[in-house]
């Protein structure tokens, strides 16, 4: 027997299908995903896509120019460093490092802001207001500083880095999903819940979770545009990634010394690192008036 | 009121006690982290390991050690051997201005920019300043700062590229900023002097500001979007008020005020970013005077650094949230929000 | 420069119309006349202190030695003879033992803030200054530390044998053994004359240090004030001997990187700068307004290896890893063919120069051999120190170790690479923490001696010069059989001697002989490249 359906001729799309809708119609935001998707597969597949062993010095080949230029050549795409290295695959392994370690940290901070989050947000009164406090103050220091006392103790290195990072980050997911559990907590399918007997777990999992999600995609793209920022000044300053790694941001501090003779060496690796960000930016803000687009509907 | 004060001390103990604590935390000798002083001998040692309580129970250090903060003895640099006291009073000032400089044109473009936007959103105007926000705020500062001075001082030479002002002045230490010196300093040609530290301010203040500018703008016009759907503007339009008198008694006021708190958020990415791009300038500040201290790994420095940067940042972040407060006392307190 | 066009060009587009409108017009501003009276001379680092008797350094030198003080005697910088200075004249005695010195009288010492001279220069401060490094009883010796490297590694104060007053304008130095060198070393950058009364006033106050820290000299410009990391100030002498059309005020501005230092000349913010990177000297020459002065430096770069550590006590093992390295390659990579490749320690421009010398040549499969005969295996770990500034002798130490860790590589010897800040790094050398070592020397004088004895003579490795550590008795017999005559065929016979047995040993590889630079504004008048240590501003001025 068919199944028998009063709406059969409506389609109704899951709430992310209609935010995928909202978001399509974003031609910028689309860009920016495919931009941002194409930084990804530099990252997932760097050894496949780099003609070059990134830290293969070639004293042949020091310092040629760009393709695109009178004297550059087609078998260096973005043409050679001071130490002969292709600056190409220099920067696909460069998105791998500084994408790659900013997606990480992300995600660790993500899961320890929501995990800290939730038990503050289901908490009330004194701790929770403690737990606040003490994260509006570590808020209030400013990333750098936070890399500088790692740096001290632990001493410089892409790792240390991506934890001072981290540790930066912890807390707006911590603020935000605190706020948010609080805010779901007062309404009423939570209450119906408890009246099922559900517990504190099981709510959280199969009633809170699944609605926070939305808010946590928004915010991951927002932390991630700050981690890779982050990461790569950081490396920039030589405190974080060392060289010879190959970090967009330690790239671009190796240019900076022959900054006149090669300004590609300083150019293009901050290009990589400004269009990753934008394009996490646009993807970021597609997303969020998407949301709203379809929360106002 | 004593809500703030206890929070405010409370914070700034916390801090101290951080502080306090990285001596211990770094590498090396704690009696060298905490005063700077390395001990010549073993008679020496003792006489100081006394002095600072450190042969006592981590408390009786601790408070000692809040007691030295408070009578200004903040010990040494390990490097320069100077007293960190003087030291943080030359730098934390040059920091303070140029963050300062760059919050004003953030403030004074921004808003009215970010208003605009808002207020004709969705129009072809607002896509472009939408777009210059997005593209300015996903800049990595160092690399703006680097194509500043290349087009600017290297290719244009409008602007130099490093310093507060030309060496050849010699601008007297007074406020630690740079502009009140020299209008305070006697025996230099002060004019001459005031447009050489223009010049040497535009550069930098711009780096900082044109990502600070892009954040602003975002915040302006998100709440005078969300502003313009408030039942309360559809109340005052079908009173028949005039777009200028909407604006300015229910818009402005209403929009404004959300962001406040917001900028207390943007003030830490500001410090950050200036003090990425002091680095770049040779400018005589905080934060390249803490990447000297880590490049020299000047522990007694960067100790005093940290509580120094930190405590700025806490107060301004405070004092933003009790004046926000004062002015709104619906909102709920310390409400945060992204850009 | 087209290279820099496009990157200019993309961005211009961008930048300009969003920024041009706040720009006031402001290319005129650094017309005023104003900007003439002084001197920025953009340095490389911090000097230690103000006294180049207590440091080798070539910043100490650099920002004290022309600068504030005067020596007995100078080298002319364009013969490079010796001429006289604060002597007048000098005489010396047949056997070659005693010389005597005729001071120049109506030298004034610097007045200052913290000090005003009651007298002029004379013997007496001849006698302190001397007696300060030579006597190791004298009430100044211990103060600042007491060590006196640059003396101590030619064993100069074991040699003199006494200093005399024989009037107030007239000093004897008498020797126990004949030195060549000797007058040469009294005109290098470190022999600087210091006030004796402002040295007793300051032992009277109980601040003995201060002499060394705030310095008083008869050069062309008194301190004024140092802020580390960022600046040192001078005023110029008014009352000095020499050269008078100098400008009003000198200022180093401390600037560690160099190619902030070219972006700071071409912004006319510097006048002059330290160290141009050699890849940047193009730029220089394509500038109308900079100007480029280059010579033949007297200089060495090399790589040391600790000769006290294990496995590199074996000459054999030195000479595997001389020969895993191919030295062209380093010459074009780091030194942008802007050097000489380097077979012995002393360079052609001196005299005793061997152009037949032997050499050692890229050969990694020798390498290898001679370091399985000795022992070392595949996989063997081993430290490459590469000293964090830049120097003439090596502009780019830590890309010269990146070349050697991959020539290293290809022999199966893995190498890591250490650097510490300046000051941190020279003392673990010279505590001898390192397996191998990037670094090099800028002669004083243009004695053979000023290589040979302070690079690798015994006396040397506690003076932190010898970064080999390296003790050879026959080294020294040779070196001091060199010292003891006149006879420049002799001497030059000698020094072929040392070469051989320098090849045999190998305790360092020498690299490269790099040109000296100095790049300059052509609003100055009257700079000079000198071939022997460091910068002089003494006559110089500027017309914009």
């Amino acid at each position: 027997m068919p199944q028998f359906s009063l709406y059969e001729e409506e389609f109704q799309p899951s709430p992310w299908q209609q935010t995928w809708r909202e978001f399509r119609t974003s031609h910028a935001a689309f860009i920016g995903l495919f931009i941002l998707g194409l930084f990804v597969c530099f990252a997932l597949f760097a050894p496949l896509v780099a003609p070059y062993d990134p830290i293969a010095q070639n004293i042949d080949a020091l310092m040629i120019p760009p393709s695109w230029n009178m004297n550059g050549t087609i078998s260096h795409l973005f043409g050679t460093d001071s130490l002969g290295r292709d600056l190409f695959s220099r920067i696909v392994y460069g998105c791998r490092v500084t994408l790659g370690s900013s997606l990480l940290l992300v995600l660790v901070a993500l899961m320890t802001g929501v995990t800290i989050g939730t038990i503050a947000g289901m908490l009330r009164g004194v701790r929770s207001s403690i737990v606040n406090h003490l994260l509006d103050a570590l808020m209030a220091i400013p990333t750098l500083l936070i890399a500088i006392i790692i740096v001290a103790i632990l001493g410089t290195g892409l790792v240390n880095s991506m934890w001072a990072i981290t540790l930066a980050l912890t807390p707006q997911f911590i603020h935000h999903t605190r706020s948010f559990v609080r805010n779901e907590m007062k309404k009423e399918y939570i209450l119906a819940s408890k009246l099922d007997g559900a517990n504190h777990w099981q709510l959280f999992f199969h009633s809170i979770l699944p609605n926070m999600i939305e808010m946590l995609v928004v915010q991951g793209t927002l932390a991630l545009s700050i981690a890779v920022i982050d990461i790569s000044a950081l490396g920039f300053l030589n405190l974080g990634a060392q060289p010879p790694l190959p970090e967009l941001g330690a790239i671009l501090a190796d240019g900076l010394d022959v900054a006149y003779l090669a300004p590609w060496n300083v150019a293009l690796p901050g290009l990589a690192i400004f269009l990753i960000v934008l394009s996490i930016n646009v993807v970021g803000d597609g997303l969020r008036s998407a949301l709203r687009k379809r929360l106002s509907r | 009121m004593i809500r703030y004060t206890t929070l405010f001390v409370l914070t700034l103990l916390v801090l101290a006690a951080l502080s306090f604590s990285l001596a211990y935390l770094f590498p090396g000798d704690v009696l060298v982290n905490l005063t700077g002083i390395t001990p010549q001998n073993d008679i020496q040692r003792s006489a100081l390991i006394q002095q600072y309580r450190l042969d006592q129970p981590y408390i009786v250090q601790f408070a000692f050690y809040l007691q030295q903060l408070v009578t200004g003895n903040w010990g040494y640099s390990f490097i320069s051997g100077l007293p960190l006291r003087n030291e943080v009073a030359i730098a934390l000032p040059a920091t303070i201005e140029l963050s300062a400089y760059a919050m004003l044109i953030a403030v004074i473009v921004g808003v009215p920019l970010g208003c605009y936007a808002g207020l004709r959103s969705y129009s072809t105007a607002d896509y472009a300043i939408n777009t210059g926000s997005i593209l300015s705020y996903s800049f990595p500062v160092f690399w703006l700062a680097l194509v500043f001075i290349l087009v600017f001082s290297l290719e244009l030479g409008v602007a130099p590229l490093s310093g507060r002002v030309s060496l050849l002045f010699d601008v007297p230490h007074r406020t630690g900023f740079v502009l009140l010196d020299i209008l305070l300093a006697d025996g230099i040609n002060r004019k001459l002097a005031f447009t050489d530290a223009l010049h040497h301010l535009l550069l930098p203040t711009l780096s900082i500001a044109l990502i600070s500018t892009a954040a602003m703008i975002r915040l302006t016009r998100r709440s005078v979007i969300d502003v313009l759907n408030r039942p309360y503007i559809t109340a005052a339009r079908s009173r028949g008020l005039s777009k200028w008198q909407i604006f300015f008694r229910h818009i402005l006021r209403n929009a404004l005020l959300p962001i406040l708190p917001l900028m207390a958020m943007q003030i830490t990415t500001l410090i950050t970013n200036a003090m990425i791009v002091e680095t770049l300038f040779s400018w005589p500040g905080i934060g390249n005077w803490l990447i000297q201290a880590i490049y020299q790994r000047d522990y007694p420095a960067l100790r005093i650094g940290m509580l120094a940067v930190s405590s700025v940042v806490i107060t301004l972040t405070i004092t933003i949230d009790l004046i926000n407060r004062l002015i709104d006392p619906s909102r709920e307190k310390f409400e945060r929000a992204t850009v | 420069m087209k290279s820099t066009g496009w990157v200019a060009n993309t961005c211009k587009g961008l930048a300009t119309i969003a920024l041009l409108s706040a720009l006031p017009a402001c290319t005129e501003h650094r017309q005023d006349p104003f900007y003439q009276t002084g001197l920025v001379y953009c340095s490389e680092s911090n000097p230690v202190n103000f006294n180049p008797q207590l440091d080798t350094s070539g910043t100490t030198a650099d920002a004290t030695a022309h600068q504030i003080y005067g020596r007995l005697l100078d080298f002319n910088p364009d013969s490079g003879r010796i001429m006289p200075s604060l002597a007048s004249s000098w005489m010396i005695s047949e056997d070659g033992l005693t010389y005597t010195f005729q001071l120049r009288r109506d030298v004034q010492f610097h007045a200052t803030d913290y000090f005003t001279p009651s007298r002029n220069f004379n013997a007496e401060d001849v006698i302190f200054s001397i007696n300060r490094w030579r006597v190791p009883e004298h009430p100044y010796h211990q103060v600042s530390g007491g060590r006196y490297p640059y003396f101590e590694s030619l064993g100069l104060a074991d040699n003199i044998a006494d200093v005399k007053q024989l009037n107030k304008y007239r000093v004897q130095i008498s020797l126990n053994n004949r030195d060549s060198s000797f007058l040469s070393n009294l005109a290098t950058d470190f022999s600087v004359i210091l006030s004796a009364e402002y040295a007793a006033q300051m032992m009277v106050a109980g601040t003995p240090e201060r002499v060394d820290y705030f310095p008083v000299g008869t050069g062309p410009f008194k301190f004024e004030s140092y802020r580390k990391d960022h600046f040192i100030r001078y005023q110029r002498h008014d009352e000095f001997w020499g050269n008078l059309n100098t400008a009003d005020r000198l200022i180093f501005d401390i600037t560690p990187k160099s190619s902030l230092r070219l972006a700071k000349l071409i912004t006319s913010e510097c006048d002059a700068i330290a160290f141009p990177a050699q890849t940047e000297l193009d730029i220089i020459r394509n500038r109308p307004n900079l100007e480029l002065a280059e010579k033949p430096g007297l200089n060495i770069g090399f790589w040391a290896f600790n000769t006290q550590r294990p496995p590199f006590d074996n000459p054999d093992v030195r000479r595997a890893l001389a020969f895993a390295i191919d030295k062209n390659t380093l010459l074009e990579a780091v030194y942008f063919d802007g050097a000489t490749r380097a077979k012995t320690l002393l360079p052609a421009a001196s005299w005793a120069y061997q152009s037949d010398a032997d050499d050692t040549a890229y050969n990694p499969v020798l390498a290898r051999n001679l370091l399985d005969d000795a022992g070392v295996e595949e996989g063997f770990t081993m430290t490459i120190w590469a000293m964090p500034v830049e120097r003439a002798y090596n502009p780019n130490a830590a890309k010269m170790a990146e070349l050697i860790q991959r020539y290293l590589a290809n022999v199966g010897i893995r190498a890591n690479i250490v650097t510490y800040d300046w000051t941190t790094f020279r003392r673990h050398l010279r505590e001898g923490l390192h397996d191998s070592v990037l670094i090099g020397w800028s002669a004083d004088n243009g004695d053979p001696d000023n290589f040979y004895r302070p690079l690798l003579s015994c006396d040397a490795i506690p003076s932190g010069t010898n970064r080999a550590m390296w003790c050879n008795e026959d080294y020294d017999r040779l070196l001091n059989q060199a010292l003891a005559t006149d006879d420049i065929v002799k001497r030059r016979a000698i020094y072929q001697q040392l070469n051989r047995l320098l090849y045999e040993r190998l305790p360092i590889v020498p690299i490269a002989h790099a040109y000296r630079y100095q790049a300059y504004r052509t609003e100055l008048q009257g700079m000079t490249i000198n071939p022997y240590g460091g910068v002089r501003f003494g006559g110089v001025s500027k017309t914009l």
